[in-house]
């Protein structure tokens, strides 16, 4: 399989380096930059799962922490680690991964065939249809369990290395999207101590893939400014791959700062995850937001993709995940995406907006922008 | 900063936002210092609330509308939980299992709580959000056990002793976080042979035992000896310098909590042992009393516990190895009596010895500072070695000192008994004028009631069987399931000094039953009959340990 | 976990440091044998609970080893004051409801 869906405009990827890796077994390449989400995209990749109950094909959807589908085994043996999203996981030279989901495979799944699974499953199915006879719960659940396919923990004792660190700072600053950027800048420049952790492998957050210009230049290089200063303060902590994943009474923080696990090696001294217990004076929680979905008849085929995924894939990561896109959206923000998908070459089918009359500027934009499209919701 | 979606206002906002949190930490006076970011992009119209785009058909005869991919809810299924008659959002979730993936319903739970909303004819306000939890993603045991597994897992604690127990292949028990020797094996000796050939070695000559884990606390003040007399269920104050006493501390509730032996070092001074694993807990019971209740009581407590090693000398022999090592004091059964304890010079260090007994053994217990820990035991090993002095383990002490039918607190008792459950009315002062924690509970109509569980030995009628500790008692053991449990075995072993097994049970009412048979049932079926006896099986007038 | 100052090392510390003691200003009756059964078990067992101000004893186990009062929110974990033993708080139920 080669990469057809490989762009050379990723922001954040080298299109022309190359990067082996496999998935449930095959070779695939990606490029440095790419996180496995991408890199399997880009090699055309459209189910990565089944679901749970009715043994659906699911694709991607998103393009981080709020992925439900893209779920990884990735390694093997002592170091496996099992649930791994697939949109978070820093694709390096060897790695292997596994969907989790799917019995006997993603691609022919023996339950989705017999089909009865799902409809054993209404809502409640934990209480009601596994209740009696009780006798046959351990049968169920053992069924259940493989066919959900939650993975598999390592057997063996875990290789690894792993340390915590107490830490105290004036201020903790949780993304380093544009507004935690700049959120740590003045505080460091006010002499705070300042701790800013993001759970991606760089800074930048929405920036990363933003077309945007911010004074004048290009958002991501702005972002590469905006760091190097940051660094330059001997008041600032900066902690990228560092996922603050509690925040706790009197705002105590654990972060867990993951140091070795993109490099797809045990750290060679000190610790592959470090555990950072942090007391701060105060904290800013600048963690940006979820794009939500829309819920409606079938919306989990493969390729149905979250606008600000579509988004990123293109402008960071340099790809294009399918080839005629319909944007279906609630807002004048999407209409980024059919001007990012038009830009990648690809076909703009549909605009569809569920607003009785779209006004906005981006959305006169379209013509301008080479689509046209003025669908609209046929409203009951 | 929630609902901020613009860049040139997030841009604002966390610059806002990084300065006064800065100014709140102390740093800086929250103005601005850079320049605000200038930013080109589309002004943007309002966007749609827009929670479920709806389909021709009814939701619930529609293609499914997924809500949570993860665990495949759909809109249909949350509509379908509100006809079924819940209501909220909490149950709503866990009947659908609605966010309950690897995701935490991140994408899926805002628009199936806003569908909950709907289908309830109520405000999304109203219906409200679950309740999202730490971790807000998976979070690997590594890095939450860090650095602590393995030998850094728990800290343990050893002895002054401990290396010359392990060269002698001692097997090792836990006891809190201290290591214990177990018993010390020789050659391929089983256990139980182990353990039997040290208890005969006391007995019948003398053994040694590593007791520095005892807690011991050093308490001193004008104040101590009231103080102490407060906490116990006995008096301390006529006890002169020179001397001992056994005492039982109990919580407020009138429950046993602690026991051991308290000395009178010298004037308002004291030093009181605890059990091994109550030192600590001891230690914080007395310091609340003191600062809480009793301020105006001049007393202050020092845990000395680290600062000793003991090393227990027991057995008909026992003075005679005491006497080869130790020049300065009238060791004669008149000069230096039961519960006394002197000062003194052993192997050439000074030591404190007190003569008491956890085995009813004749019976030294010579304290040093730990430093000479191991020189003290070296020398009291070659002292001994003409009476075949036998190092023996926590597996011997609790043979020995169940076959005189002392208790072990946290074995025999469980927080649950009093000192005349036990059968330590003894123990309880009754004339003292101030009331010791505890004494007022001993008169609740629960603690005078007659069918309380009561210590009581067993002797099994099949005298090699061991019955299990922990194991139920019946009267009856042809009853139907579920039988009515009478009591439960504390602690059993085989005494190789009796010949036969011995157990310490609670039994309800069991001080009136002696000579009752009852059963224990097993897991296996079968039913162990054993006779309800005294619990003190060896040397009931207690003469061993008052020998010339 | 709180961070919680302690009065008399004068520093806010980790709750590691710590162990909860329960409620204060308990008082131990002086004459125990004077009450009921009942009132003696109200002074053992009863305690009041409170969801909002609640006034509790901590025990500053690894460092000073003092016993301390503190006035913590049961909702909020807020701990609004901590204060010696022999000391009255200065926020109340009742205050804080004004
Ligand atoms: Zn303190």
């Amino acid at each position: 399989m080669s990469q057809i869906n490989r762009l050379n405009t990723g922001a954040r990827t080298d299109s022309t380096s190359r990067i082996n890796f496999t998935y449930n077994g095959k070779q695939m390449q990606g490029v440095a930059g790419d996180t496995l989400a991408s890199a399997l995209l880009a090699n055309g990749v459209n189910v990565v799962g089944r679901s749970f109950k009715y043994s659906r094909p699911r694709g991607i959807v998103g393009h981080g922490a709020e992925e439900p589908n893209a779920i990884m085994q990735i390694g093997s043996g002592a170091a496996t680690v099992p649930n791994l999203r697939a949109t978070q996981v820093e694709l390096y030279e060897g790695l292997e991964s596994a969907s989790v989901n799917g019995w006997p495979n993603v691609n022919f799944d023996l339950m989705s065939i017999t089909g009865w699974f799902g409809r054993m499953m209404p809502p409640g199915f934990y209480y009601k249809t596994f209740m009696y006879p009780a006798k046959l719960w351990m049968t169920y659940e053992h069924f259940i369990r493989k066919a959900a396919g939650l993975g598999s923990a390592p057997v063996q004792d875990d290789p690894d290395s792993y340390d915590k660190l107490n830490q105290h700072c004036d201020v903790l600053v949780v993304g380093a999207g544009p507004a935690g950027l700049v959120a740590a800048r003045e505080a460091a420049r006010a002499g705070a101590r300042v701790i800013i952790a993001d759970e991606q492998s760089e800074f930048g957050g929405s920036l990363l893939a933003s077309i945007n210009s911010i004074d004048g230049q290009a958002a991501t290089s702005w972002v590469d400014e905006l760091v190097a200063e940051l660094e330059s303060f001997s008041n600032v902590q900066t902690l990228p791959r560092s996922t603050a994943f509690g925040y706790y009474d009197h705002n105590f923080l654990g972060i867990l700062q993951r140091r070795t696990d993109h490099l797809g090696i045990s750290a060679d001294s000190g610790s592959r995850q470090r555990l950072h217990r942090v007391r701060a004076k105060r904290v800013i929680l600048a963690t940006g937001a979820f794009e939500r979905p829309l819920v409606f008849a079938q919306n989990d085929i493969p390729g149905v993709m979250q606008a600000s995924s579509v988004s990123t894939y293109i402008n960071r990561y340099g790809v294009a995940p399918g080839n005629r896109m319909i944007l279906f959206t609630t807002n004048d923000n999407a209409y980024q995406t059919a001007i990012d998908w038009h830009r990648a070459g690809r076909a703009v089918v549909a605009v569809v907006d569920s607003r009785s009359a779209p006004s906005g500027e981006i959305v006169g934009s379209g013509t301008g922008n080479g689509y046209s499209s003025n669908s609209r919701l046929r409203s009951d | 900063m929630a609902g901020t979606y613009s860049l040139a206002a997030c841009l604002a906002e966390g610059a806002s936002a990084g300065a006064e949190a800065a100014k709140l930490a102390g740093c800086g006076d929250g103005r601005i210092r850079f320049p605000e970011p200038q930013v080109e992009e589309y002004p943007e119209q309002p966007a749609q609330a827009l929670f479920l785009v709806p389909h021709t058909k009814a939701t619930s005869r529609a293609p499914s509308q997924f809500v949570d991919m993860q665990l495949d809810v759909s809109a249909s299924g949350i509509e379908l939980a509100v006809r079924e008659g819940f209501k909220s959002v909490e149950h709503i979730k866990r009947y659908t299992a609605m966010g309950f993936g690897t995701d935490q319903g991140k994408l899926g739970n805002i628009n199936g709580m806003a569908i909950l909303a709907s289908a309830l004819g109520q405000s999304i306000e109203q219906t409200g959000t679950t309740i999202f939890r730490p971790s807000y993603s998976p979070t690997t045991f590594g890095a939450i056990a860090g650095a602590d597994v393995g030998a850094l897992f728990d800290p343990e604690r050893y002895t002054a002793v401990q290396r010359w127990h392990q060269e002698q292949g001692a097997a090792f028990e836990d006891v809190g976080q201290w290591k214990r020797p177990w018993y010390f094996p020789r050659g391929v000796e089983s256990m139980q042979d182990a353990v039997s050939r040290e208890c005969l070695a006391v007995r019948n000559s003398v053994g040694i035992l590593d007791a520095s884990t005892l807690g011991k606390i050093d308490i001193q003040g004008p104040d101590a000896a009231e103080f102490i007399t407060r906490m116990y269920t006995n008096s301390y104050l006529k006890l002169a310098p020179g001397k001992c006493r056994y005492g039982v501390m109990l919580k407020e509730d009138g429950m046993i909590f602690d026991d051991g032996v308290c000395a009178c070092i010298g004037d308002n001074h004291y030093l009181m042992f605890t059990t091994t694993g109550g030192a600590a807990g001891v230690l914080a019971w007395l310091e609340l009393w003191q600062q809480t209740e009793w301020p105006d009581l001049k007393v202050y407590f020092t845990s000395v516990t680290d600062h000793w090693t003991t090393a227990t000398i027991t057995g008909p022999n026992a003075r005679k190895v005491l006497a080869k090592v130790c020049a300065d004091i009238d060791l004669a059964n008149d000069a230096f009596q039961f519960m006394d304890w002197r000062d003194g010079t052993v192997a050439g260090v000074a030591a404190r010895i007190f003569r008491i007994s956890f085995t009813g053994e004749l019976t030294y217990e010579i304290n040093v500072p730990a430093h000479y820990g191991r020189h003290i035991w070296e020398a009291l090993i070659a002292a001994g070695e003409e009476f075949d002095i036998t190092p023996y383990g926590t597996e011997t002490m609790h043979v020995l000192r169940a076959e005189k039918g002392f208790i072990i607190v946290g074995q025999d008792t469980d927080g649950s008994m009093t000192p005349a459950d036990m059968n330590m009315d003894w123990v309880v002062g009754k004339n003292k004028t101030f009331s010791f924690i505890g004494k007022r509970s001993l008169q609740r109509s629960d603690s005078v009631r007659e069918n309380r569980k009561q210590l009581v030995g067993l002797k099994t009628v099949d005298g090699t069987q061991v019955l299990p500790e922990g194991a139920q008692i019946v009267f009856d053991p042809e009853q139907k399931i579920p039988m009515s449990m009478q009591g439960h075995v504390t602690s059993s072993y085989f005494s190789s000094n009796l010949g036969h097994s011995i157990a310490l049970a609670v039994v309800k009412g069991g001080h009136g039953l002696l000579g009752k048979t009852v059963y224990c049932p097993l897991a296996d079926g079968r039913s162990i009959a054993a006779e309800i006896v005294s619990s003190v099986f060896y040397d009931p007038k207690g003469e061993r340990q008052n020998a010339e | 976990m709180l961070l919680i100052h302690c009065p008399h090392c004068r520093e806010d510390r980790e709750e590691e440091e710590y162990s909860y003691s329960g409620e204060a200003h308990i008082v131990r009756p002086l004459e125990p044998e004077a009450l009921s059964d009942q009132e003696w078990g109200d002074y053992l067992f009863f305690r009041k609970n409170p969801k909002g101000i609640h006034h509790e004893m901590w025990y500053h186990a690894v460092g000073c080893r003092r016993y301390f009062y503190a006035t913590r929110n049961t909702l909020s974990y807020e701990i609004l004051e901590t204060y010696k033993v022999g000391e009255q708080p200065q926020v109340s139920a009742q205050g804080a409801a004004q």
